[in-house]
């Protein structure tokens, strides 16, 4: 879209500055993202960190290890199992808000902001005290209902872990679904209608097929999060003896002595899948775009009526954020607030016990210092962050500057690259000379850093993207020099867009994981390698009070970021 | 092919009456044109026929077969109606090759596949894209996605055809081209056609029947020269055309072939109007391309001369517009071979008594 638009740097003479500034500013971002790269490559074939020989010992290595086959195996079956099952559930709930009078579609399209309220952790931990077979809730609740003592399900099995993370990120689906089915031309459907298509026929085999680059783009996202995701696997899957890909680098990682080579060797064919799966999927979401524009044009889009059918689609709909919203949340509550885990919720058992043991008490002082940490990273994080992306995103739009391409293509890699990928490439770039950053927290904020990048570029691009050219011209036209208009024309328009990515990239640094669990040492916790520790530690309470506390935080900021963007009409931010 | 019967059809939105009751028929192979300004109920009433509307009174029917009537609560789907439709947007799917859009119609009505391909070629030669079948529309140039969607529409051979404003993406050339192409396509194919636009010229070159529609009423209906020399009203010689409106008294009504005296002002107007009544009031419809302007006086005994002063004479090529004026009122005259005149200059216009259109009832 943006290449469509005319570049307002066409029409002034440049300071010199400004070339220096995109020079600068290329270098900078080509550093952080490539550098790490580069040794995370070369030390794939390097026996130790120390050491500069060449070897292919770790590729061989790990192809010989009995695990691999079975780690492998396991993130296959979960990486497609979670893709198919998210589109299972993004695409027919996309289509229930996008395109039927199903009652309470506005409240069923929160869907698209469940991920930025409900982390993954959340999710993961929540779920793991839902469904455990001897004292989950719902198991407990199915025993009372049928009376039996046979348990529904286990959660702690490979058909949990696909159940939780397709949860978790069906979200992904439904958002570029419901996209795509808004802005098709009902004009489409006319048409097979008049040719002799009923509704059915039409829905199969013009609407799906429209949607289908966008159904694709957000499935190959939602596989590239489901290697991604390192908290319901740590948990769930862990718990259930099930390894996989994410767990595995771990596993390596913590080892004495961690063993950096193999962990590098492990990492790069992951890569490459993602990496893939990140080309094929802005491919998929060109096409889309080319399906469901229509330029100049506005409509709404038509409805199928489902009469007494609504009642089953908003059961579809209400199930789902029941399971994936509802049940985890109340979960968090009743640990927070009553006394014991098992006791029914009343009055009687109600105590605030619990949030006064984690102020004063022993694990106390650990969990606070964490929340410290964990603060100060997303602060510094979210502001360098949001510099770097403002200044980005103002060049990919604005600029003419040949570079502009190579400077949007960079700072979009870290989207392929699964946050424990990153910590393993940071290590291996940032603990010899001359940064020598190793158990620092500086090493976690450069990677906060790099792994938020794309996502703080996205929220200010898109906002330039809505500022009309024609402001920019105004102002040149009556005199204004480059300098002028950028100062006093487009900061101040951008600036609720700048606000809101910042706030995105300050809530996504609060609660990362992935990358966390293997940068993070004695004194450097972060508020989520605690929630983790304390969820290992089996301490039911102060986990739900850390993540009722990372929820609360979430939908604050959600509703900041909302506020914010009406202020701008600056969409898709989420 | 069928006929069209449209009778009483009423469609509200809310409080807005956006179709009021109106009726007509469409012979067998004919093309009538609802010719309106916008918001004045023809595409809804194109809707209604299409499927995509359900009317709130009235009956549609395609020959014998009732496909919409509120009374006897009869509403065959879009989908079973056999009609081919052409969009404003094309509508073409663009996940479909050119191909596979022509035969989706077929395919619905369960056409052997032997036939489809047989049947695609035939309608991509008839509009003149052979060859083109594997390209996606997003690959054809405007013209041509239009030539794709009247195939699609026409290939599984429709009762009726409805063409929803199919020429108002085209550029300027374009549409003029397309406009006589596709009036012989519509004759060769003999197909009833019903056709919706605003543009004036457009519906005088392409239908045997025009329908004037404004505020969900039918103004006129009739054939292109009936609608343009005899509008029935002030609104149809103001929307179709440029018309200028005088007001004026009957002196003389003429019957059995005498012309019809109109005072208007201080000039004496002849027309051939029949049916006015000696002192009633009427309005006068007189098209500017029908007066003729020359700066010297014509010879005596030339009808309906009036000397004017010119206000403002626009120069437009092949025609020189002058906006005149005669004792107070101003006329539009379209002035062939003259020299350029100044303002204030005096010029002669005279005009022909039969094409001088009295409204009658005057001016409402």
């Amino acid at each position: 879209m943006t290449e469509m638009r005319p570049r307002s740097f066409a029409m002034f003479r440049l300071p010199s500055t400004v070339r220096v500034l995109e020079w600068g500013c290329l270098l900078v971002i080509g550093f952080i993202v490539l550098y790490p790269l580069f040794w995370l490559v070369l030390g794939s074939f390097r026996p130790d960190p120390i050491s500069t020989d060449f070897t292919l010992d770790a590729y061989f290595a790990i192809l010989e290890e009995e695990y691999m086959g079975e780690v492998l195996w396991n993130t296959a079956v979960m990486s497609v199992g979670v893709t198919s099952l998210s589109v299972l559930i993004g695409v027919p709930l996309a289509w229930i808000v996008g395109r039927t009078d199903t009652p309470l579609k506005n409240y069923i399209n929160m869907i698209a902001i469940l991920p930025f309220i409900m982390p993954p952790v959340v999710v993961a931990v929540a779920w793991a005290y839902l469904g455990t077979p001897r004292v989950g809730f719902v198991n407990l609740f199915w025993k009372w209902l049928v009376g039996t003592r046979e348990p529904l399900f286990d959660i702690f099995t490979m058909g949990g872990l696909i159940f939780v993370m397709a949860l978790s990120l069906a979200p992904y689906v439904f958002i570029f679904t419901v996209t795509a089915f808004k802005n098709m031309d009902p004009t489409l459907e006319y048409a097979a209608h008049v040719s002799g298509a009923s509704q059915w026929k039409t829905t199969l085999r013009i609407t799906l097929p429209m949607a289908a680059p966008a159904i694709l783009s957000g499935a190959l996202l939602t596989f590239i999060q489901s290697i991604e995701v390192f908290a319901i696997p740590a948990t769930i899957g862990v718990s259930g003896g099930i390894y996989v890909f994410s767990t595995q680098l771990w596993r390596m990682m913590i080892g004495i002595p961690p063993n950096f080579s193999h962990a590098a060797a492990l990492s790069i064919p992951i890569l490459l899948v993602c990496g893939l799966a990140l080309w094929g999927q802005t491919r998929a979401l060109g096409r889309s775009a080319r399906y469901t524009t229509v330029a100049g044009k506005s409509f709404r889009p038509r409805l199928v009526e489902l009469g007494p059918w609504k009642y089953v689609s908003l059961s579809f709909a209400a199930f789902y954020l029941l399971v994936s919203a509802i049940l985890p949340v109340l979960t968090l509550i009743y640990g927070t607030f009553i006394s014991n885990r098992g006791r029914p919720p009343t009055f009687e058992y109600l105590t605030l016990g619990h949030l006064h043991e984690i102020i004063t008490g022993d694990g106390g002082a650990v969990i606070l210092r964490s929340i410290q940490n964990s603060l100060f990273l997303s602060f510094m994080g979210a502001t360098i962050g949001i510099a770097l992306s403002a200044v980005v995103a103002y060049f990919v739009v604005r600029s003419t500057w040949k570079g502009r391409g190579t400077l949007d293509f960079l700072a979009l890699i870290p989207v392929a690259i699964p946050g424990a990928v990153i910590a393993i490439a940071m290590l291996w770039a940032y603990i010899r000379e001359p940064f020598n950053l190793y158990h620092t927290l500086w090493i976690i904020l450069i990677a906060y850093i790099t792994r938020f990048l794309p996502f703080g570029v996205r929220a200010v691009s898109n906002s330039i993207t809505q500022i009309h050219e024609e402001l920019e011209r105004a102002a040149a036209v009556s005199g204004a020099n480059w300098g002028v208009v950028f100062w006093k024309i487009l900061v101040p328009l951008a600036m609720p867009g700048i606000v809101a990515g910042w706030i995105i990239l300050f809530v996504s640094m609060m609660r990362e994981l992935s990358a966390s669990i293997m940068l993070f040492s004695s004194n450097k916790e972060v508020i989520s390698t605690i929630l983790i520790q304390l969820y290992d530690e089996g301490l039911f309470s102060h986990v739900c009070i850390l993540s009722l506390i990372i929820v609360i935080l979430s939908l604050a900021s959600v509703a900041l970021v909302r506020w914010l963007t009406k202020q701008t009409d600056v969409e898709g931010l989420t | 092919m069928q006929n069209v019967r449209v009778e009483k059809l009423v469609k509200r939105f809310g409080d807005v009456v956006a179709v009021g009751g109106i009726s007509f028929e469409v012979p067998k192979g004919k093309l009538l044109t609802l010719l309106g300004p916008s918001g004045c109920g023809k595409t809804t009433t194109l809707n209604i026929i299409a499927g995509f509307e359900t009317p709130d009174d009235g009956d549609v029917h395609v020959g014998e077969r009732l496909i919409s009537s509120a009374t006897e609560n009869v509403l065959v789907p879009a989908h079973k109606r056999n009609l081919g439709m052409v969009f404003q947007s094309y509508g073409l799917w663009p996940h479909l090759r050119v191909r596979d859009n022509v035969a989706f119609g077929l395919q619905m009505r369960k056409t052997p596949k032997s036939e489809i391909a047989g049947a695609v070629e035939r309608a991509l030669g008839l509009v003149r894209l052979d060859g083109l079948g594997e390209r996606y529309p997003s690959q054809l140039s405007g013209g041509q996605q239009q030539r794709v969607a009247f195939a699609r529409a026409l290939v599984y051979e429709p009762d009726v055809l409805l063409l929803d404003e199919p020429l108002s993406n085209l550029d300027a050339a374009l549409r003029e081209e397309m406009r006589l192409e596709l009036k012989d396509l519509q004759t060769q194919s003999g197909i009833t056609t019903i056709f919706v636009t605003h543009d004036q010229v457009e519906a005088m070159v392409m239908s045997d029947i025009i329908v004037v529609m404004n505020e969900g009423r039918i103004e006129q209906m009739g054939s292109p020269s009936d609608v343009y020399q005899h509008p029935a009203n002030e609104f149809v010689a103001g929307f179709v055309g440029i018309s200028n409106f005088l007001e004026g008294e009957v002196v003389a009504a003429g019957s059995g072939g005498a012309e019809t005296a109109v005072k208007v002002g201080e000039v004496t107007l002849r027309c051939k109007t029949a049916g006015v009544s000696e002192g009633s009031k009427v309005l006068l419809s007189i098209r500017p391309e029908d007066c003729v302007a020359s700066n010297e006086a014509p010879p005596e005994g030339t009808p309906n001369v009036i000397k004017c002063s010119v206000d403002k004479a626009v120069y437009m090529g092949g025609v020189l517009e002058l906006w005149l004026s005669a004792s107070g009122r101003q006329i539009r005259v379209h002035g062939h071979r003259l020299p350029i005149l100044e303002s204030g200059a005096s010029v002669y216009v005279s005009i022909d008594p039969a094409s001088i259109s009295a409204i009658k009832g005057g001016p409402s």
